[in-house]
């Protein structure tokens, strides 16, 4: 770099110039070795050190350092939305979303990345999720309105959880709202299908069926936002839950009771006696005083 | 002995003492009493509750029926021969031992309908409580009644 420093970077036998690295890593994304390769000199922070060498100041290299200097925080985290694609979407401003479900497509703005999944959505085959990798570093790298309080949801959820499919119908909802993209009715009702567990844990069934109600009600109307607000409504989950409890306390409690009342049915002869002398006593009791003063006063008259 | 019990002997002593002044001058009320009350004596004597609730029940019922001619003595003439003429008369022990009679047997019947009502009771309130548990089933699924629920989801689904 010293000896040459209009020359490419070289660093392990990977050598490009700055502004070339986001291709050459575009050109052989598919190869380990190459990504490999490129995480290294990223993580190595060379840009620096090449700028301050270069004899001439190249103001039009600024933007693209200070892309560089964030890049390895990305590249050390391993969620979805990080990792080696956010750096193949933030150094490829124009590269299309390499996500096997939308590669077809050619998808290399955001607001075209709802419409592409809807597109997919609406054919037949909707095995697997709207959202892998690709997707949320591509959102994250070309949206300014997706950061990454919206991928991180991603990578702390289970994989296979309805948790993981709600960060991903955030992240969407996000994309979609900021994109003005419009209803997309077919990517909806994959993640109503998707979400069909999480409203089958609901145990109220009225509340379950009024869910299902307001669910296909948002799914019709295609906007993901809609469906958002009713999955991550954790408040009504924290409810039903609390209810539950509460009703299987109560089952409980009636059980018991019932059961102590079969004891005291099979015990009400006994009960029956004591309690009925008393009753007894007191009865005859009244009835005398009664009787008693009805004669005196009878006979007073 | 304690001076309690030896205040509350002489209490009974003084008690009995006026009790029996009194019915030395009153001898016909006396008769009339002793042989009216003869049923309460009876049931006292087989009453071996602490309680003495059937000589309770009895003797409260025996003196409404003596208490009539007693009543009549002292408004006539209270003499042992208007005593005696009233001791003679078969409606006066049909009535006093008659009102006796009453007192038993509301005694024997009233724990009859106390076992009744509560087993009419009882009966309400379990099925209030099955009917709560139906409703909360109803509410929340089969799994509230502790069951595991998918397991028993499974068992509904047809094979």
């Amino acid at each position: 770099m010293a000896l040459d420093p209009a020359a490419p970077i070289r660093h392990k036998g990977f050598s490009a110039h700055v502004d070339g690295v986001g291709a050459a890593l575009a050109m052989d994304f598919e190869r380990d070795d190459v990504r490999q390769k490129v995480a290294d000199f990223i993580n190595g922070r060379y840009i620096g050190v090449w700028m301050s060498l270069q004899a001439r100041t190249r103001s039009d290299l600024n933007d693209l350092y200070s892309i560089y200097d964030k890049l390895p925080v990305a590249l050390s985290q391993t969620g979805p939305g990080f990792g080696i694609e956010r750096v193949l979407y933030a150094l490829n401003p124009n590269i299309h979303c390499r996500s096997p479900l939308i590669d077809h497509l050619y998808v290399t703005r955001i607001e075209e990345l709802v419409p592409a999944l809807e597109r997919v959505a609406a054919g037949k085959d909707r095995t697997g999720r709207p959202m892998d990798r690709h997707i949320a570093a591509f959102s994250v790298a070309r949206s300014p309105d997706v950061d990454e309080r919206f991928v991180r949801p991603l990578a702390g959820a289970e994989q296979n959880g309805t948790s993981h499919v709600l960060a991903a119908l955030t992240l969407l909802a996000r994309v979609q709202a900021m994109s003005k993209n419009g209803p997309a009715p077919s990517l909806a009702a994959w993640f109503v299908d998707l979400m069909k567990s999480a409203v089958n844990d609901f145990h109220n069934l009225k509340q379950r069926k009024a869910m299902e109600l307001s669910i296909s009600r948002a799914a019709e109307t295609g906007l993901l936002i809609e469906l958002q607000n009713i999955y991550g409504d954790t408040k009504s989950v924290q409810r039903d839950q609390q209810g539950y409890t509460r009703a299987m306390q109560e089952h409980q409690y009636c059980g018991a009771q019932i059961q102590q009342l079969s004891i005291e049915i099979q015990n009400r002869e006994h009960m029956a006696t004591e309690l009925g002398e008393q009753v007894a006593a007191v009865a005859s009791g009244v009835i005398g005083s009664i009787g008693a003063t009805s004669i005196i006063i009878m006979y007073m008259l | 002995m304690t001076a309690g019990s030896a205040n509350s002997a002489a209490t009974r002593v003084i008690f009995i003492f006026i009790i029996g002044g009194v019915a030395v001058f009153t001898l016909p009320t006396v008769l009339i009493l002793g042989i009216g009350m003869l049923p309460t004596v009876a049931a006292m004597i087989s009453d071996r509750r602490k309680e003495k609730y059937a000589t309770l029940c009895v003797g409260c019922m025996n003196f409404v029926g003596v208490l009539p001619f007693m009543i009549k003595l002292w408004t006539e003439d209270h003499s042992y021969d208007n005593a005696f003429k009233v001791i003679g008369d078969p409606f006066t022990w049909l009535v006093m031992f008659g009102a006796a009679a009453l007192g038993w047997a509301i005694y024997f019947v009233a724990p009859g309908i106390v076992g009744m009502f509560i087993g009419m009771r009882t009966e309400q309130r379990v099925q209030r409580l099955r009917r709560r548990q139906r409703d909360l089933v109803e509410e929340w699924g089969p799994g509230v009644a502790g069951g595991r629920r998918d397991a028993e989801e499974k068992a509904d689904k047809p094979r």
